[in-house]
């Protein structure tokens, strides 16, 4: 078993683990290892959100014991060369709230931009906490980042997290304690996606149709990149940047991939690619632009094109349904299969295939 | 204005005939049609609540609370009745249009052809951003989303609907055939191509009806119609943006419901129907005794706001939901027992 010891469990988070493997239904491997090639593992679990670096493959699990309602929530990570026999537990609690699957936010916990220094780095909700330990294990108490913090979204650099709380936008640095930043107050902030690039911090309007930017050291006024961003927090979102421009999805059933230029659009956005039902989590890879969309309702394709114009796209994978199971480096796309789970409402006895395909350009498709 | 008050005059006519004004009983059947007299019928009767009556030429239709759409042939209705959903733990927000029926449930739109789908409709699209009931036009659904009004068929939604217009949401979508009008955000009526090939454009320049109440909002012959508070205008559709409205009666409560057919105007006043024809309503008609249903925005089994009518026309009459009776539990009935036709 490769988690980590019941005691540490408890420490982590009070409230939420008794111990009998019965109740948390972990009596099993976190993740077994696969014949098929290109299969890493099959996880006990859905996989939500998945991060990759040089060595290692991160991801957000969430498992519904059957002994309890309530969904319990995991971060671990692998090797990616021999992923089921490395499994790191790194934080495993239960929600406070059932997690909506539809909800248009990225994953406040956890996202690309968290690993940093050899370290990874995670919001509680349920300590309102965040924390960090180093990549290949906690070994002991996480460190604690940041305390008291209600987070919407957040998003980190080399030297400090920004997160949404309520109506502004703070900083908080990572490796040292230090006091909050608060480098944008009172913006109308809904549910906010955040991206970075360069020296600006990216984030989308509450009335869920203006995206905006401001310095990430709060010397600047916000500016606006556009005011036709069209976000519906009923699907996911997708926000990504390359040297030029900010792409984001209009994601509605009659959607878009849409880009300004960094500093905004003159006019209206272009268009990239349309139409689209839903589209999300969008990743750029040099020139390459990688998405997901739903091909049928709660039912999701990953596709590519290459930039700038897009002119061709196609499907890399097909039938996937959880919209936020990908990840890439160098060479391949990591992207999480779940089966047995047609009911996004209630997950029963969910396995996911976590699998490594090479990039297309490498001979997919 | 003068008006003549026949519901009283079919009650009369209700009363000597020995009905004695009560709808039928769910497990007797309803009485034949008496043909082209001037009874007011009863056609099914329900046990339970009654909160949407249509009809076209064929066919009665009506939904029942806790999620039952059902329809008969008005010809045979104790023997032709058909059910095209019934879940009694959901809501549905039906409409329907002149080859379908079209349900909204949980986020999920739903068709059926009118003479049925042996309990199977087709799941035309999940839409989670849907913002409104759907309505239906021949042989597509259509429904406002969060950013855009769409339209699908009845066959089934390809992967994304088709967009009717952009960056707009509607309260109420009505048709002619060549294009869907819409109350649009503040009052105004827009309207675009059925296929969305053109822009929208703007009916009215500027607010005519409140959102108050946007099933008094109709168009016919050429002619928008609407009502606020107590009254109802017209403008021709064709130069309603530039040309000055025309107040077509004034009325003695708040009309909540409009319909127009070839015949004349139509709507519920509230709790009778009324009407008066298109060339002028210098003399309006009160066409049912006052207990047709008050149709409720809150319902029991928690559906979305009702813009379900409470009276459908045909050729010769009006269908009309008998309001429930009031009792201690609820003083004031929020839907119908039983469906009445007066003739036209």
């Amino acid at each position: 078993m490769n988690l980590l010891p019941c005691a540490f469990l408890l420490a982590l988070s009070q409230p939420l683990l008794a111990c009998g493997p019965n109740a948390l239904d972990l009596d099993g491997p976190a993740l077994q290892a696969s014949d098929e090639p290109d299969v890493l593992g099959v996880a006990r679990e859905r996989v939500e959100t998945m991060v990759v670096d040089g060595q290692r493959l991160y991801w957000i699990g969430t498992h519904q014991p059957r002994t309890d309602g309530r969904d319990v929530w995991f971060l671990r990570s692998c090797q990616k060369h021999n992923c089921a026999a490395t499994v790191v537990t790194y934080d495993a609690q239960r929600f406070n709230v059932p997690l909506n699957r539809e909800a248009g936010a990225a994953d406040p916990r956890f996202g690309t931009s968290s690993i940093q220094h050899g370290e990874i780095y995670w919001y509680q909700p349920e300590t309102l906490q965040f924390v960090a330990c180093p990549v290949a294990g906690c070994n002991g108490t996480p460190r604690v980042v940041a305390t008291d913090i209600r987070l919407s979204a957040a998003v980190l650099d080399d030297e400090r997290l920004f997160f949404a709380e309520d109506s502004s936008l703070f900083s908080v640095p990572l490796t040292q304690p230090g006091p909050r930043r608060n480098i944008a107050p009172d913006v109308n902030l809904g549910i906010t996606p955040l991206a970075l690039h360069g020296d600006y911090l990216y984030w989308l309007d509450g009335n869920e149709k203006g995206l905006r930017r401001t310095r990430k050291d709060g010397s600047s006024g916000i500016e606006t990149i556009t005011e036709d961003a069209r976000y519906s927090p009923s699907h996911g979102f997708g926000v990504a940047t390359d040297s030029s421009a900010i792409y984001w999805t209009n994601n509605s059933l009659s959607g878009s991939i849409n880009r300004c230029p960094l500093a905004g659009c003159s006019g209206s956005p272009e268009v990239v690619f349309a139409p689209l039902r839903a589209p999300h989590n969008l990743l750029l890879d040099g020139s390459e632009l990688y998405y997901q969309y739903e091909a049928a309702p709660y039912e999701y394709t990953l596709a590519h094109c290459s930039l700038p114009d897009c002119v061709s796209s196609q499907a890399l994978a097909e039938h996937l349904d959880a919209p936020q199971a990908l990840a890439l480096d160098e060479e391949y796309l990591y992207l999480a299969t779940t089966e047995q789970d047609i009911n996004p409402q209630r997950p029963t006895d969910t396995v996911a295939r976590i699998r490594q395909v090479p990039k297309p350009e490498r001979g997919l498709p | 204005m003068i008006r003549v008050d026949i519901g009283a005059m079919v009650l009369c006519l209700l009363c000597s005939s020995g009905c004695g004004g009560r709808a039928v009983d769910l497990d007797r059947p309803a009485p034949a049609a008496s043909g082209g007299t001037s009874s007011d019928l009863v056609l099914p009767s329900s046990a339970k609540p009654l909160v949407g009556v249509w009809t076209d030429a064929e066919r009665l239709y009506w939904h029942e609370e806790y999620g039952i759409l059902q329809s008969c042939l008005k010809a045979d209705c104790p023997n032709s009745t058909i059910t095209y959903r019934s879940d009694p733990n959901g809501w549905l927000s039906p409409t329907v249009a002149e080859t379908h029926v079209y349900w909204l449930s949980a986020l999920s739109i739903y068709s059926c052809a009118n003479k049925g789908c042996a309990n199977k409709p087709v799941e035309v699209t999940i839409d989670p951003d849907i913002l409104s009931a759907v309505s239906g036009h021949r042989d597509y659904v259509y429904w406002s989303s969060a950013y855009d009004i769409y339209r699908c068929p009845a066959a089934g939604c390809a992967a994304t609907p088709e967009v009717v217009s952009r960056d707009t949401h509607a309260d109420r979508l009505v048709f002619d055939e060549q294009r869907a009008y819409w109350l649009a955000p503040g009052g105004s009526v827009m309207s675009a191509p059925l296929d969305g090939s053109k822009p929208p454009e703007f009916v009215t320049a500027s607010q005519v009806v409140t959102l108050y109440d946007p099933t008094a909002f109709a168009i016919g012959n050429g002619y928008l119609y609407w009502a606020v508070e107590q009254q109802v205008f017209r403008c021709p559709l064709a130069s309603c943006a530039s040309s000055s409205t025309t107040r077509l009666t004034t009325g003695n409560a708040p009309i909540r419901e409009l319909q127009v057919d070839d015949s004349g105007v139509y709507w519920r006043e509230a709790d009778a129907i009324h009407s008066c024809p298109l060339s002028g309503c210098e003399h309006s008609t009160t066409l049912t005794p006052a207990r047709v249903a008050q149709l409720s925005i809150w319902r029991v089994d928690n559906g979305p706001q009702s813009d379900e009518p409470s009276f459908a026309l045909d050729q010769s009459y009006v269908y009309w939901l008998e309001t429930s009776d009031p009792d201690p539990a609820n003083p004031t009935p929020y839907a119908g027992k039983a469906i009445r036709k007066t003739p036209k």
